[in-house]
């Protein structure tokens, strides 16, 4: 291939977990890229494997031997070649993750300042030095009276301001990728906009890339160049997300869209998603979605993979696909 | 009009925090103003939203309308009559389903007991093959097999739970239900199901229901009119169409534009929600409003229009200025 490598390439990824059902797989065989400075989105509902996934794919998933299979590259360097101490020291400088629940990322007993420091220090950046870029990085997100916020604890600041302090800890050593899981669900909708319009400025002005995990599609629409669907542990449909939003190639991501309510229930009732997500100690193969889907047939109950559909595009539904 | 099924006059809730001690003795102890001299009627057979974000005020208020907690100031009337009168009555025709039933189903008993229960306490259904029947009736209109009754809730899933919420909220035939955020713990897919469960319900049965949302879509969706809330006092009420297509309080155009933007763009309310012990003089919203004028500092806006269709701004009585 000519094109030039991705930043992050994600081949065949699979991961099993014990758990007290019995094993599951959350990840069969996921496979993704991401551009230098690409925002991918990555959409499933609770249970998808979206997050053990996203974990497993930076090696952050415990245990680390949950990845069974797959190629995981990264600016050059194979993931699953390197030790504890080279991971570490990787995730320290040049990939960074938030997560949903800032008061349970931050650590009480610290001041914002000192975690923040602390981050920058251990990359031996000088105590002034790093209290520097604490300060210019709490202004870059906005912070009202960033000195003060310094010296504050987690607990004396609101869920918006909590969050915009992790982005800052994530972004102290300037990653060039950034993983964020559901950053904006645990907070109110002006302030989940305020974070994604900041998340939006960031990665134009740094060029970072960012990897969005969220079960909430607007949240992908605003801020994603592409969007990959997950359904029961597989990627079921990926690609630009303006076109998958706008004309969906899987049925999952098309009743997924029409399930969101748009005008009032006098226009009929919601078009629905029958059933429940299934149980993936129980997972049959074929599609994990078959049983959910208005267009099943015998044809489902072969295994699905990801084909290309169109420009871009990718599909794991054999209609889509002949 | 429709008459007025529940109606709140002016009502207010303030909590007293804890303060440090012996500050009591020198001071008056500061108070939570969760809710501030909100006056708001649900129609019979209507489904009213009540939106605004976290700490506006919007779960306490539903907790009023129940009487779940005595409000500090301002009366709570239902059907024409004070429901203190006989708060047992009350009780079998007004009731409640939670966001979250993981923790509002007890997790020792039966789904068949839980149930149960309402009957027993109310004494509806006089014999236990009456109260097994009505059992049976209440999961299969909810969408669940009768066979359900023997589960216990962690058997099942989020969605199942949510219908056994909704079930026993129904079991002595209410008139009137607030629903807390009933869909937030749900999936995506499941939450089409509940909202269209909720209006099938409310059709059949005749209810009337208090509707608590941060989703706004759905809110738009499912309700006849919308009350906006910030800071415990209502900025806005209006039909839910009028609403979404063209809110007046900036408050609630803000809301609407977070909730509804296609792109990633700053929300245009800067800063944090302030206080409920120390809330803004004036107009609560005064220090984040683009449109804030001296006079919004000054003077608290009062609800212009009718118990239906009203705005609090002073943008919209006389100026800012």
């Amino acid at each position: 291939m000519l094109e030039s490598e991705p930043l992050f390439r994600v081949r065949n990824l699979t991961t099993r977990l014990n758990t007290e059902a019995g094993a599951i797989v959350p990840s069969d065989s996921v496979s993704f890229d991401i551009a230098a400075g690409e925002v991918l989105g990555l959409v499933g509902e609770s249970g998808s494997g979206k997050s053990v996934t996203a974990r497993a794919s930076v090696r952050l998933q415990k245990p680390d031997d949950a990845i069974k299979a797959g190629e995981l590259w990264f600016a050059g360097r194979d993931l699953r070649r390197l030790d504890a101490a080279q991971l570490r020291e990787l995730r320290a400088s040049e990939i960074a993750m938030i997560v949903q629940d800032p008061a349970a990322a931050l650590n009480p007993v610290m001041t914002v300042g000192a975690q923040l420091t602390r981050v920058a220090r251990e990359k031996g950046m000088s105590e002034q030095d790093a209290a520097a870029r604490a300060l210019e990085l709490l202004v870059q997100l906005r912070i009202a009276d960033p000195t003060r916020r310094l010296a504050a604890y987690p607990h004396e600041l609101s869920g918006g301001m909590r969050q915009r302090v992790l982005i800052a800890l994530a972004l102290m050593c300037k990653p060039k990728l950034l993983i964020a899981d559901e950053p904006t669900t645990a907070l109110d909708v002006t302030v989940e906009a305020d974070i994604l319009s900041l998340l939006d400025a960031l990665r134009r002005d740094l060029g970072m890339a960012m990897l969005l995990i969220s079960h909430n599609l607007s949240v992908v629409a605003r801020l994603c160049d592409r969007v990959a669907v997950m359904y029961a542990g597989r990627l079921v449909e990926i690609g630009p997300t303006p076109s998958v939003l706008a004309d969906p190639r899987h049925p999952y991501t098309a009743a997924l869209l029409a399930s969101v309510p748009r005008g009032a229930k006098a226009d009929g009732p919601l078009p629905a998603i029958p059933g429940e997500p299934p149980d993936l100690a129980r997972l049959a193969p074929g599609c994990g979605f078959r049983a959910r889907c208005a267009q099943a047939g015998p044809e489902c109950e072969k295994p699905q993979t990801l084909q290309q559909v169109g420009d871009g595009r990718f599909s794991a539904c054999w209609r889509a696909i002949a | 009009m429709k008459t007025p099924l529940l109606e709140l006059a002016a009502v207010s809730k303030h909590y007293e925090v804890a303060a440090a001690p012996l500050a009591g003795l020198l001071s008056e102890r500061p108070k939570v103003r969760a809710v501030e001299g909100v006056s708001l009627s649900v129609a019979q057979g209507e489904i009213m939203g009540l939106v605004g974000e976290s700490g506006s005020g919007k779960s306490t208020l539903g907790r009023l309308a129940l009487l779940l907690e005595p409000p500090t100031a301002g009366s709570v009337r239902f059907a024409g009559a004070d429901p203190q009168a006989d708060l047992n009555a009350f009780r079998r025709r007004a009731q409640m389903v939670f966001q979250d039933p993981q923790s509002s189903l007890n997790r020792s008993k039966t789904v068949g007991e839980i149930l149960a229960m309402p009957l027993q306490v109310h004494d509806v259904g006089a014999s236990r093959v009456a109260r097994r029947a009505r059992v049976a009736e209440l999961l299969t209109s909810v969408g669940l097999r009768a066979d359900a009754a023997t589960r216990y809730p962690h058997e099942l899933s989020g969605g199942q739970r949510q219908r056994v919420g909704i079930a026993r909220a129904l079991a002595i035939e209410p008139a009137f239900i607030v629903l807390d955020e009933p869909t937030s713990a749900l999936d995506v897919s499941i939450q089409a199901q509940i909202a269209n469960l909720l209006v099938e319900l409310q059709q059949r049965l005749a209810l009337t229901y208090l509707f608590i949302s941060h989703d706004l879509r759905l809110v738009r969706w499912l309700c006849d009119r919308v009350a906006v809330m910030y800071l415990g006092r209502i900025v806005e009420t209006g039909s839910a169409a009028a609403l979404w297509q063209a809110p007046r309080h900036p408050y609630a155009q803000a809301l609407l534009a977070a909730a509804t933007a296609e792109r990633a763009a700053p929300s245009g309310i800067g800063g944090e929600v302030p206080s409920p012990i120390a809330p803004p003089p004036g107009c609560a919203f005064h220090p984040r409003c683009a449109f804030a004028g001296p006079r919004c500092a000054r003077e608290v806006p009062a609800s212009r229009g009718d118990a239906q269709t009203n705005v609090a701004c002073h943008l919209y009585d006389g100026g800012v200025a």
